[in-house]
């Protein structure tokens, strides 16, 4: 290593992500060398006043990494208004980041429905749900030909329950074209049918009326 | 027909504009500014909102946990700020300001609004952490970036090296400049009395 080489490195090690051996190098240097050490002091307390504020985290990719659910807590019916938007945003962000979640291989669906537009379009696809039987009972929905929502809107998942006329909501996501996505159910039950539906950001937790598709489960 | 009677008659109606919006989403991909971005956030494109994330999503979140102290309601914040750029994209004025600006004030408000406590406490908190978020987003983009991966992510300079298309000895450099442009955040400040 350089003089030169070692000034130049001297912010690299007071960020700590010299290699140990150059890092090494650098104090030696440093310490044998007043203007480096000064210099190397300067760039050291600018690291601490960064990292006083900015905490040294790269940013959580595990909010939208493959295979994310939606969390239970924002798929159930009591969801709060202000996190149906944050809910939203999860799921804009899964899609966004080409997230698609496979069962490959995995285990028959309890049961599939064939999902259709429900007003005209070209939407197509279908629902598979697993474990109806258990607490933990899972949906995943394919679809193709999806529109992009309408500015400000999204699309909401809800599944209607044997003997209940009430839609439960599910889930939501933003897609266009394709898209996959696997969601927690509100538990056990013979599930009849789901919907697709199209809502405003920040609306109101109900189904809007208005519906991209649907289908029912065989 | 039979399958979308059982569930239409109760939830269905018209969804006219569809093919419109579905229609309108093709644009080109060049570019590789902020604002470019923000333009192809707003045509539909995911990969923009991607990058974007890609680009300040770590910026973003340290800001948030900073000023929340908790990393669950830090993704929550992060979260909502980056579905807001998606949906409010093409509301982006360039003439009002840089994007990155526009992102740390989006994610200062809405780390606030989660705030309980002494009103002018969080506001003067908010004001600091914003203050440095700002003094890092500021740096040339050049700088920004090697800073990004060294200081988010941690990663060597021949690993930064390797992602940014520049020869280690450069990335150094431009790591020497960011932290001189930020000499002043470690500067004793000035005591202003009144």
């Amino acid at each position: 290593v350089s003089a030169f080489d070692t000034r130049q490195a001297l912010a690299a090690h007071a960020l700590g992500v010299l290699p140990d051996d150059e890092a090494r190098e650098v104090e030696e240097r440093a310490s044998e060398d007043r203007d480096l050490a000064r210099e190397l002091d300067r760039y050291r307390a600018t690291v601490r006043a960064l990292e006083r504020v900015l905490p040294r985290e790269p940013a959580p990719a595990h909010l939208f990494e493959a295979g994310r659910k939606v969390p239970r807590a924002w798929s159930l019916p009591s969801v709060r208004p202000r996190h149906l938007a944050v809910v939203a945003g999860v799921a804009v962000l899964v899609a966004a980041l080409g997230v698609v979640v496979l069962r490959g291989g995995g285990p028959e669906p309890d049961a599939r429905a064939e999902l259709i537009p429900a007003s005209g379009g070209r939407v197509r696809g279908e629902a598979l749900l697993f474990d109806a039987g258990r607490d933990d009972a899972r949906l995943v929905v394919r679809l193709r030909n999806v529109p992009a929502p309408e500015p400000e809107h999204h699309y909401q998942v809800w599944v209607l329950r044997v003997g209940t006329g009430t839609p439960e909501p599910v889930g939501v996501f933003s897609a266009r074209g394709e898209f996959e996505g696997e969601f927690s159910l509100p538990g056990r039950g013979r599930y009849a049918a789901l919907d697709v539906s199209i809502e405003e950001d920040g609306g109101e937790p109900e189904h809007s009326g208005r519906s991209l598709a649907a289908g029912t489960f065989t | 027909v039979g399958s979308r009677a059982a569930v239409g008659a109760a939830l269905t109606a018209a969804c006219a504009n569809i093919a419109a919006v579905e229609g309108a989403t093709d644009a080109p991909a060049p570019a590789d500014t902020d604002a470019a971005l923000v333009r192809r956030i707003a045509a539909g494109e995911h990969d923009a909102l991607r990058e974007l994330y890609a680009r300040y999503g770590a910026l973003a979140h340290s800001l948030a946990r900073r000023l929340l102290g908790d990393r669950q309601l830090a993704e929550e914040v992060v979260q909502d700020v980056f579905f807001t750029f998606w949906r409010q994209a093409r509301r982006y004025d360039p003439d009002r300001g840089r994007v990155v600006t526009w992102l740390i004030r989006l994610t200062r408000n809405r780390a606030v609004e989660q705030l309980r406590g002494d009103p002018p406490a969080v506001a003067a908190a908010a004001a600091e952490a914003e203050g440095v978020a700002r003094a890092v987003a500021d740096l040339p983009v050049p700088q920004f970036e090697v800073l990004r991966l060294a200081y988010f992510d941690g990663l060597p300079p021949a690993e930064v090296a390797e992602r940014v298309g520049v020869p280690p000895g450069a990335v150094q450099a431009r790591l020497r400049l960011a932290l001189n442009g930020m000499r002043s955040l470690a500067e004793p400040r000035e005591r202003v009395e009144g």
